[in-house]
Parts: C-alpha cells; sequence; structure tokens
C-alpha cells in the first residue's frame, strides 16, 4: 500500500492559498477571451440589427445558459455532498462553492435576456403577451383579456390564453419575476454555504458541517424547483406549444455531468500548479471519474426516455422538438449527440485504471464539456432559424455564437479563476478534511 | 471510528486550539461487538427454536396463501371476469398489484448495488433481508400478469421461442419488454443474492453437526474456505454484479411505466414517467424493508447491528424519494395545465378535485408526499413507532399511487357515455391478501433457514477489520455528543464498555 | 487398515486482519507462490499484501454483456424488421420464418431501432451477470465437495474469527522444517501439518 497516511501535521496552517501569477497563462488566456467576447457581443448588440441581432440573441442565450448549467452544478455538488454527510470530497468542496458563486457575474451577464429588443427574436409568446398589452391599455382591458381576443382571429394563440396563469409577464409570479428568484435562490445558497465553509477555516467549529448539512437538505427542493422552472422559461418556452415533463431532470443530467468534468480539470490544473498535492490523491480522481461515468449513463437514461416516450406515441404537439432536430442537418448532430455525448464517453469511462490516469482523465473531460456545448446548442439553437423565418439555419451566425460563447464563458472562467485566491483552495479546519485526504474506495 | 476516541467525546475542548477536531463517524455496530459475538447471534436465529411469534405469523400465512391459491383456481376455472374489470377499465388491481410488489422489489437491489457502489457500509447490516424480500416481491408481482393472460398454460408463449406457427413475439410492445425486464431482474437479483449468501452458508456448515443440515448447507457453499484467491475474484464478480444490476434496477421500473407512458391515454403519457417509477420504487421498497426490518430486529435482539443509525439512514432515503415523487406528482400537474391540453387536465382534475375516486388521489398524496415529511425532526426518526407508522402509510401510499394511475385514469375516458367507476370483486380483494401471505411466509421461511444479516460482511466493516487502522485519538468526537440530542439512543459510555 | 496420507501443507493462526496482513507480506518476500490466507471477510488491501494481479472477471464479463447486445440485435431485428434482407443477408430471415409487419405505426426498417433498446438492455445484463456467476466459478475452482483443509480441526474457524494462512507442500520453496520456522518467525500461531487422506 503505498499510501501515505495524512494527519494535520503534515497540512499547512491556514491551508494553501492560490497565487493568480502561478497559472497565469491559463488566466490571461481567459481574460483575454472574455474581453475580445464581450467587446464583439457589446458590437452585435449595439451596432446591428434584424436577423444578425436577433440570431445573435440566441447565441447569448445559448452561452449565458451553458455557463448556467455549468455553475448549477457545482452548487448540487456541494448540496449533494453535504446533504449526504459525505467524507471523500472535502478536499475540492472549496473549489465548488467558488464555482456556485459565479452565479452572480452570471447574474450580470443574464441581463440582456431582460431587453425586450433581445427577448423579441426569442420568445414569440413575449411579442403575442406585448401586443396584447398595447390592446388592453387602448381598449381599457386587461391583458388576458385582450389575449383571447386576438385568438379569435389567430387560434394558435388559445394555447396561450390556457397557459396565461405561468406565461405572462405581466401578472403575478411573471417570466421577469422568476427570472429574479431564480438567480437569488442560486445566489443565497451558494453564498450561504461558502460564507460558513469560510467561517469554518477561521474558527475551525465542528458545528458548521452540520448546520451546512441541514441547509443543504432543506434548501434541495428549492434548488431542484429553480433549474427546472429556469429550464422551462429560458429554453422550453422558445416553443411555447412544446412541453415535456423530464425537461427539469434533462437539463439537471447535463449540469451535474459537465460541472464535475469541469471540476476534474480544474483539480488536475492546480495539482499541475503544485496545489493540492496532499489532500487530493489518485483516490479523487478514481472517485470523480465514477460520478462522471454515472452521470454520463444518468444523462442516457433520461435523454433516452423523453425521446422515446415522444418518438413511440407520436403525438403532435410533442414530437414537433425533436421533428426540428430530426430533420435536415440536425440530424446529424441528433446522431453524433448520442454517440459522443453517451457512447464515447462510456466506453472512455468504463476502465478502472483509465479513471485513475489524469492526463487520461483531462482528455475524456474536455471532450465531455464539448459534447455538452453541443447538447445545449442542439436545445437551443435549431429554434433560430425558424424562428426567424429564414430556413433551416442562419448563415454565418456561427460567428456570433463563437464571440457570445467566448464573451461569457471567457469572463466567467477569469472571474472564477481569479476568485480561487481568495481563500484557501480546499476547507483546511474541516472535521473531515483528513477523511477526505485518506480516502481509500 | 474507534471506542477510544469515544470515550474521550464529553470533554469538550474550547473552539479551536491548536489541532483542529475530527467528526468521527458512528459505528455500524454498537457496543463493540467481537467477530464471534457476531456469528453467534446471527447464526443463532437460524439454530435455535424460533420463538412463538414466529409460529404465530407463519400459520396465518400459510392459511393466506391457500386463499391466493383458491383466488387463482377459481379465476382459471373460471375466467378472468371474476375480477372486477370491465370496459373502459381494462386494467384494474391485477396490474396495480404487480406494479406495487415489484416496486417493492427495488429496495433489496438498490441497497445492495447502489448503496454498495456509493460506499455505504452501513447497509451491510440490512442488504441480506432486502435482497431476500426483493426476490419474494418480484415472485408475488409475477403472478398477476401471468394470471392475467387468461390461459396461464400458454404463459410460456411469452418466450421467443421457435413455434410450430411460426409467431414471433411483438418486440415493439412494452409488455414483452417487461417480460424481460422482470425475468432478469428476478435472475439477477437472485445470483446475487445466492452470491452474497456463499460465505455465510459456509459459517453455518462450520457449525453445524454431521448431518442432513450440514449437507445441505455444505453443498449451497460450494466448498467455501475463505481463501483469500478466492475472495479476490468474488468481491470483484460482487462489484460487477452491483454495477450491472444498479442501472438493471432503473430499466426494470422504467420498463414498468413504459407500459402506460407509451400510450397516448392521457394521464399515462408523459416524460417524467420513468425516473419517476423509479424513485416511487426505492421509496417503496425502503418502506417495506422498514417494515420488516424493525420487528426482526427487535424480535432476534439484533438492535447493536441495525443500530439507530440505520433508521435514520433509511428514514432519510424515504423522506428523499418521498420528496421527489412529490415533485413528480406536482410536474404532472404542473405541466396537465401548462400543455393546454384539455384532456391531460381533465384527468388531473377528476384525480385530484371532482372525480368520483378523488378519496385514492389523497391517500396517495397524503401518505407518499405529506406523511414522510414528519422526518424532518429528528426524534420522530428516531421513535420506531413513528417510523413504523410513516412507513405503513408509505406502503399502502404506495399502492394507492398505482390504483390513482391505472384505474381512476380509465374510469373517465375521452367520451363521457363509455364512463364506469371501477369496482373490486371479493376475488381481487381475496388474491391480493393471499399475496401477503405468501410473501409472509417467503420471509418466515427465509429467516427459519438462511442467515438474515451478512454475517461476513458486517465483520468486514468492524473497525479492527481494517488492517491499516489510523487511530487519531483524542482529536475525534462524534455528532452525537457534539450535539448533545434528547433523544439520544446508547449513551457513550456504556458503549465504550 | 491404514491409510495413507499425503502431506497438504502447513496452516497457521494469526490474531486478527492487520496481523496476518503483515504476515502476508512476510510470506509474499520470503518467495513463496502455493499458498493462501483465509479470513471471514475480504481484508482490505490483501491482493497486494500477496502480491496478486487483478481479476481478469471484468473482460470476461464485458464480453458476455457484448454477446447478450448481439443476441437481443438479431433476435429482434431479424423477426420484426427487413433489415437483414436490406443487408443481402435475407436467407437468415427465410430461415428463422418472420413476416415483419408494420405495429404500433412503427416502420419495418433499421430506424425502428429505438423500439429494440429495452429488450438489448435486457438482455446485455442478464448475459453479463450469468458471466460473472459462472466466470467466478470457473476462476475459484468452485464447486468441489471437499477439500483437504477440511481435515483440520481448527479450519472451520476461518468462518467464525479465524485467521489463517496456508502453505502448501506443492510450493517449490516448501520444506517441513523452513516452513514451519517462516511461520513461527512472522508470528503463527497453532502451526499444524495438515494432511490429506489418500
Amino acid at each position: 500500500m503505498g499510501h501515505h497516511h495524512v494527519t494535520f501535521e503534515d497540512l499547512p496552517q491556514g491551508g494553501e492559498k492560490f497565487e493568480p501569477a502561478k497559472g497565469g497563462k491559463l488566466i490571461g488566456a481567459f481574460g483575454a477571451l472574455g474581453a475580445l467576447g464581450l467587446a464583439g457581443s457589446a458590437y452585435f448588440f449595439l451596432f446591428t440589427k434584424d436577423n444578425v441581432f436577433g440570431s445573435f440573441a440566441y447565441s447569448w442565450l445559448f452561452a449565458v445558459f451553458f455557463a448556467f448549467t455549468i455553475i448549477c452544478g457545482g452548487c448540487f455538488w456541494i448540496m449533494l455532498h453535504n446533504a449526504s454527510n459525505s467524507g471523500w470530497g472535502v478536499a475540492i468542496r472549496r473549489l465548488w462553492e467558488q464555482l456556485a458563486n459565479m452565479i452572480l457575474p452570471l447574474a450580470i451577464l443574464s441581463i440582456p435576456l431582460l431587453i425586450p429588443a433581445v427577448q423579441k427574436p426569442l420568445y414569440e409568446w413575449m411579442n403575442h403577451h406585448r401586443e396584447a398589452h398595447h390592446h388592453a391599455v387602448e381598449a381599457g382591458t386587461s391583458v388576458y383579456e385582450a389575449l383571447h381576443h386576438m385568438a379569435e382571429s389567430n387560434p394558435h394563440l388559445h394555447v396561450l390564453t390556457a397557459k396565461y396563469g405561468y406565461l405572462n409577464i405581466y401578472e403575478g409570479f411573471s417570466w421577469y419575476s422568476r427570472f429574479a428568484f431564480y438567480f437569488f435562490v442560486l445566489w443565497f445558497i451558494a453564498s450561504k454555504l461558502r460564507s460558513r465553509s469560510v467561517k469554518q477555516d477561521v474558527d475551525g467549529d465542528i458545528k458548521h458541517t452540520i448546520k451546512a448539512r441541514q441547509f443543504s437538505c432543506t434548501w434541495l427542493l428549492f434548488f431542484a424547483l429553480t433549474v427546472t422552472f429556469a429550464a422551462v422559461d429560458w429554453v422550453q418556452t422558445l416553443d411555447y406549444a412544446w412541453f415535456s415533463t423530464m425537461w427539469g431532470v434533462y437539463i439537471f443530467a447535463g449540469c451535474a455531468w459537465s460541472s464535475m468534468a469541469v471540476t476534474i480539470l480544474l483539480v488536475t490544473w492546480l495539482k499541475s500548479l503544485g496545489y493540492l498535492k496532499q489532500v487530493v490523491t489518485e483516490e479523487h480522481f478514481h472517485l470523480m471519474g465514477k460520478l462522471l461515468f454515472a452521470f454520463t449513463v444518468f444523462w442516457a437514461y433520461i435523454a433516452f426516455s423523453q425521446y422515446f416516450l415522444i418518438w413511440y406515441a407520436n403525438i403532435t404537439e410533442e414530437t414537433r422538438f425533436y421533428l426540428t432536430r430530426n430533420t435536415e442537418g440536425w440530424r446529424y448532430v441528433s446522431i453524433f449527440i448520442v454517440v459522443g455525448h453517451f457512447v464515447g464517453p462510456f466506453l472512455a469511462l468504463l476502465s478502472q485504471a483509465r479513471k485513475k490516469k489524469p492526463f487520461v482523465m483531462v482528455g475524456v473531460c474536455l471532450w465531455i464539456l464539448f459534447m455538452h456545448v453541443v447538447d445545449l446548442y442542439w436545445l437551443v439553437i435549431p429554434e433560430r432559424g425558424p424562428s426567424l423565418s429564414v430556413g433551416v439555419t442562419v448563415a454565418g451566425a456561427w460567428i456570433g455564437d463563437v464571440v457570445a460563447f467566448i464573451g461569457v464563458v471567457g469572463t466567467v472562467g477569469f472571474l472564477f479563476l481569479r476568485s480561487l485566491a481568495n481563500y484557501s483552495l480546499y476547507p483546511c479546519r474541516d472535521p473531515r478534511l483528513l477523511e477526505s485526504a485518506n480516502v481509500i474506495n | 471510528m474507534s471506542a477510544e476516541a469515544a470515550t474521550h467525546s464529553h470533554d469538550h475542548a474550547p473552539a479551536y486550539s491548536g489541532a483542529p477536531r475530527i467528526l468521527d463517524r458512528e459505528p455500524l455496530v454498537l457496543n463493540n461487538r467481537s467477530y464471534s459475538w457476531i456469528t453467534n447471534r446471527i447464526c443463532g436465529i437460524v439454530e435455535n427454536k424460533q420463538p412463538l411469534l414466529w409460529w404465530i405469523l407463519f400459520v396465518p400465512s400459510v392459511l393466506l396463501t391457500g386463499l391466493m391459491a383458491f383466488c387463482f383456481i377459481y379465476l382459471i376455472s373460471t375466467g378472468v371476469g371474476v375480477w372486477g374489470q370491465k370496459q373502459p377499465v381494462a386494467w384494474a388491481w391485477d396490474i396495480t398489484n404487480f406494479v406495487f410488489w415489484i416496486g417493492i422489489g427495488h429496495a433489496g437491489t438498490l441497497i445492495s448495488a447502489i448503496l454498495f457502489l456509493t460506499r455505504q457500509k452501513w447497509r451491510t447490516s440490512v442488504n441480506r433481508a432486502a435482497e431476500a424480500m426483493t426476490i419474494f416481491a418480484v415472485m408475488c408481482a409475477g403472478l398477476f400478469p401471468a394470471f392475467h393472460v387468461g390461459r396461464v398454460w400458454m404463459v410460456w408463449f411469452l418466450a421467443p421461442i421457435p413455434n410450430a406457427n411460426a409467431i414471433w413475439q411483438n418486440f415493439k410492445s412494452p409488455l414483452l419488454w417487461d417480460v424481460f425486464a422482470v425475468s432478469t431482474y428476478f435472475s439477477v437479483s437472485a445470483v446475487f443474492w445466492f452470491l452474497g449468501l456463499v460465505p455465510d452458508l459456509a459459517t453455518l456448515r462450520d457449525r453445524c453437526k454431521p448431518g442432513l443440515r450440514k449437507t445441505m448447507y455444505g453443498i449451497f457453499s460450494l466448498g467455501w474456505r475463505g481463501a483469500n484467491r478466492h475472495w479476490s475474484h468474488y468481491e470483484t464478480a460482487y462489484m460487477l454484479l452491483a454495477a450491472l444490476s444498479t442501472p438493471l434496477v432503473l430499466s426494470v421500473h422504467s420498463v414498468v411505466s413504459f407500459d402506460f407512458a407509451t400510450s397516448i391515454v392521457p394521464g399515462w403519457h408523459t416524460t417524467i414517467f420513468p425516473p419517476y417509477f423509479v424513485a416511487g420504487a426505492i421509496f417503496g421498497g425502503f418502506a417495506m424493508v422498514l417494515t420488516l426490518m424493525i420487528p426482526v430486529s427487535k424480535i432476534y435482539g439484533l438492535s447493536d447491528l441495525i443500530t439507530p443509525k440505520h433508521i435514520d439512514n433509511m428514514a432519510k432515503i424515504i423522506l428523499l424519494t418521498g420528496t421527489i415523487v412529490g415533485y413528480a406528482y406536482s410536474m404532472e400537474f404542473f405541466v396537465a395545465y401548462y400543455s393546454a391540453n384539455p384532456f391531460e387536465l381533465q384527468t388531473f382534475m377528476l384525480r385530484g378535485l371532482y372525480g368520483p375516486s378523488t378519496w385514492a388521489y389523497y391517500f396517495m398524496f397524503g401518505f407518499n408526499v405529506f406523511a414522510p415529511q414528519l422526518f424532518w425532526y429528528r426524534p420522530f426518526r428516531h421513535n420506531l413507532w413513528v417510523v413504523m407508522l410513516v412507513c405503513m402509510c408509505v406502503n399502502a401510499g404506495m399502492w394507492f399511487e398505482r390504483y390513482v394511475i391505472i384505474a381512476t385514469t380509465l374510469e373517465r375516458h375521452l367520451i363521457p357515455g363509455s364512463w364506469r367507476t371501477y369496482e373490486a370483486t371479493w376475488v381481487d380483494k381475496y388474491t391480493f391478501l393471499g399475496t401477503f401471505g405468501f410473501f409472509m411466509m417467503l420471509f418466515l421461511l427465509f429467516l427459519r433457514f438462511l442467515p438474515v444479516i451478512a454475517i461476513g460482511e458486517v465483520k468486514g466493516v468492524l473497525p479492527q477489520s481494517n488492517a491499516h487502522n489510523h487511530d487519531h485519538g483524542k482529536e475525534g468526537v462524534q455528532e452525537e455528543d457534539l450535539m448533545a440530542y434528547p433523544d439520544r439512543h446508547v449513551p457513550r459510555e456504556a458503549a465504550a464498555v | 487398515m491404514s491409510t495413507l496420507k499425503r502431506v497438504h501443507g502447513y496452516l497457521a493462526e494469526f490474531d486478527g486482519a492487520a496481523d496476518i496482513y503483515h504476515a502476508a507480506e512476510q510470506v509474499r518476500d520470503a518467495g513463496y507462490q502455493r499458498w493462501d490466507v483465509h479470513s471471514p471477510f475480504p481484508i482490505h488491501g490483501m491482493d497486494d499484501a500477496m502480491g496478486n494481479s487483478r481479476s481478469v472477471l471484468p473482460k470476461l464479463v464485458f464480453v458476455g454483456g457484448m454477446t447478450g447486445t448481439c443476441v437481443a440485435f438479431t433476435l429482434q431485428t431479424l423477426t420484426q424488421t427487413n433489415f437483414w434482407s436490406s443487408i443481402g443477408l435475407g436467407f437468415l430471415q427465410t430461415l428463422a420464418e418472420t413476416y415483419p409487419t408494420i405495429v404500433q405505426a412503427k416502420p419495418t426498417d433499421i430506424w425502428t431501432l429505438p423500439a429494440f433498446f429495452p429488450v438489448m438492455f435486457e438482455l446485455t445484463i442478464l448475459f453479463s451477470a450469468f458471466t460473472t456467476l459462472f466466470g467466478l466459478l470457473a476462476l475459484m475452482g468452485l464447486p468441489r465437495l471437499n477439500h483437504p483443509l477440511f481435515a483440520s480441526k481448527q479450519f472451520g474457524k476461518f468462518s467464525d474469527d479465524g485467521f489463517f494462512v496456508c502453505i502448501e507442500a506443492r510450493d517449490p520453496k516448501f520444506s517441513q522444517e523452513g516452513t514451519k520456522a517462516l511461520l513461527e518467525k512472522i508470528g503463527g500461531k497453532n502451526i499444524e501439518l495438515v494432511e490429506d487422506e489418500l
């Protein structure tokens, strides 16, 4: 047994502090790409119009939602680890805490989605609601009545009147209030859990661990509802007629999967810079690899079940989602997702020895992140062509997709890596730190 | 972790002085029991005479099994018409009971496989009984579809065997997937269970006097001699079976859910059904494990092995899965509204608000979603009466869930002219009652002849079984002591003796 | 009547998991090959202490599982689709007397494949599980009705709380004195020469 048993005497007092200068290259690259992307995005938002602008709105939603899933995943892993009273992941929990707290910068980056001009090409239902609002003001009726009135000449809008209780932008717990609510819940969870963990770094009180567990249990439900309805509000409503009860679970599976890949990449990077040497061992890579494998299978299970039930029952309202994505060029993307999102990672992660090799895992994780990008692209972008009435795809729109993607991911990535320097890289006085450092599975 | 650490725990050091402290795990076996104590206590159940209570339960179980047999014979000799289903309710108690029992059969594999893969060592005290329960529950489940085919002697037509009529099964049918899923599940669960039993059967063999018992245990223990070169392959095999069983559990109940969800019936066709059914199955299964294990633990004096911590963990899983089930119920309702499909919404309104069987919906929701919420409060998780009560609620609630999905959906079909409220006949009721007798009979026989707790596995999780046991001495504290819970069961001072 | 006896090997008892772990390391370092550790439960890390390699079972099971997938794929596509005809192997379908028909509004070409996934999955698992069981029995050389070690009176303790090392006489390094001395040196108790009746 080659393992050396780690005790507190082996670890530096106050944990390990990350020096951004050491990881300067990567941080710099993220920063540069982010700045470039943001500048490009500003150009698209401010100086383009019509279809170029409309097409960029989709790019931006795709990029923001991609970052959102990874941040949600970080939040999920802390909560799961705490709620299940686990010990193995204490040494990497701080990384998740920092990742989850990126929800604040992301909230700022998501502000364009609140602007009616950006919403116009994205959410057709909002346009109808705005028109109804206009009529309502003129006629002195309620928005709902106006919408009903519009539906008399346009029968497609009956669906919107039936959904009015949920899908609206003017009354009650509207799309806007929910938008704020999602960010509030995630911010609240992330900041509470990190502040507890950081407090423990100072006072070493074991009760923080127990309190964090209780907090995580309570807030898991709110987290689940937040991910579910954010996924519904931002992506499912791109086509207001389509629906699936599995939707939230599908998005959640991608969140957990991709953020575990980010975690493995991050830990490998930090170890290559000389950090976490004592507390993170090959056993952690094995454990994280197993969780990655589990979520590869879980995602496939959810994705297959959703596709399968809709394909098999063949009901018009439901099949429209897959008809868009299973015809024309998107068919090849669909088949590529089956192979690249499931079969490839499944076979790659099957072997125990491979999961323990950080440098093999880096390749696998990069591939997984790429496939997560493809998956979200495939969820959001196919709606673009039909919505803008320009056919299946929009020529040249990929430039906007790249610009938005590097703008959001570069910025969030830059801020995230910088934030690692704020506290110790691992919770240095957690009462389960040694259990984690010495974990054998 | 160690007893020594536990004794030091009540001297509360200041919050932070010098070395940080460690939060110890609670012991999995209380009172520092030795290997031979564990062997004697568990083998004793099989070797000694059964308590009177065993007979008090066994005799009615056999009688109920007879009742079940009578009902099935009556059914075959008369026709499926003796059951209560008539158009439009073509599926009713039979499929409800099938899904109910197969759901219960999921906790065994969950405890064995998923908890094994996630290194939840506490599983060792309950996995054996849960696996046995799985097998017996799947046996009960299989009876219903087999008899529902009508001519039960033709049931072999379900298997893809070339026959004189050159008829092949329709592999596109969810009902055929069921055949494959359930038979695979039964086979793999049986293999898993048997493999786990082998070392313990060897223990029983080595304690027996020569005779029939020794010969039988000898044959079934395969000549096991605890060799490490065997353990090495054995552990790999066990891990592989766990890794195979985990997706299998998910698939079985998903396939069961496909029976409904691939249709276009409002209330049946919804994409969340597969994970929702799986969560429900785990939920109901855990409730049944507790329903069985709490009395077993009390009757046979196993409370050092099935500790309050075990029950606490299982109660938490029930709380979690109950809440997931609640999430699924709510999502169904939400999407019934959000889909703007009037038939879908109507189905849910009839279930929950103004249909003929709303009572079943309220039982379902109350028992499955609200009752487990009691487990948020720790003293309730540690009060066996409350735990038993909630588990009974869940057992009943999960039956009502299937009843709501199946019978009450069909009662109100799309065309009001074909509406008919379902009523079960006495044959339905006694058959279902009879399966409980059959299940109990098998479980009691299991208690009588096989070790109810995995002896070898429990020994393996004792602190002294770790060849690299690092005692961190005075640094450790246990949560029980730290929080000074009012309902704490085992005083640390006593435990250290 | 005299019975012939053959020496099976030396059996020595040890005190517990940690004890026998260190003993195993020393037997391994002494260069023995045909020996084993007997314990009531698997001891973590013992494979390293004994110098065993990893089990080949996973590879067998992978092959078994793939067989299951292929069997299910063939069974279903052969009987329900025209796939085999379309790739020029129509005689297989004639052989199995199949009449692919459109049911559940699903086509008879290969794109009806998702409907076959459940059975493909189940048979993969079923074949894997049976490969695991029978592969395990083959690798362990079990079941067997008897074993020379069962002749030892004390050996039965292994299934309760006994920890034993047994060094077999078949081992080239085995010698009655040398092996016994080694077992004594590493702390073995109740050292016994186990003999097998012929």
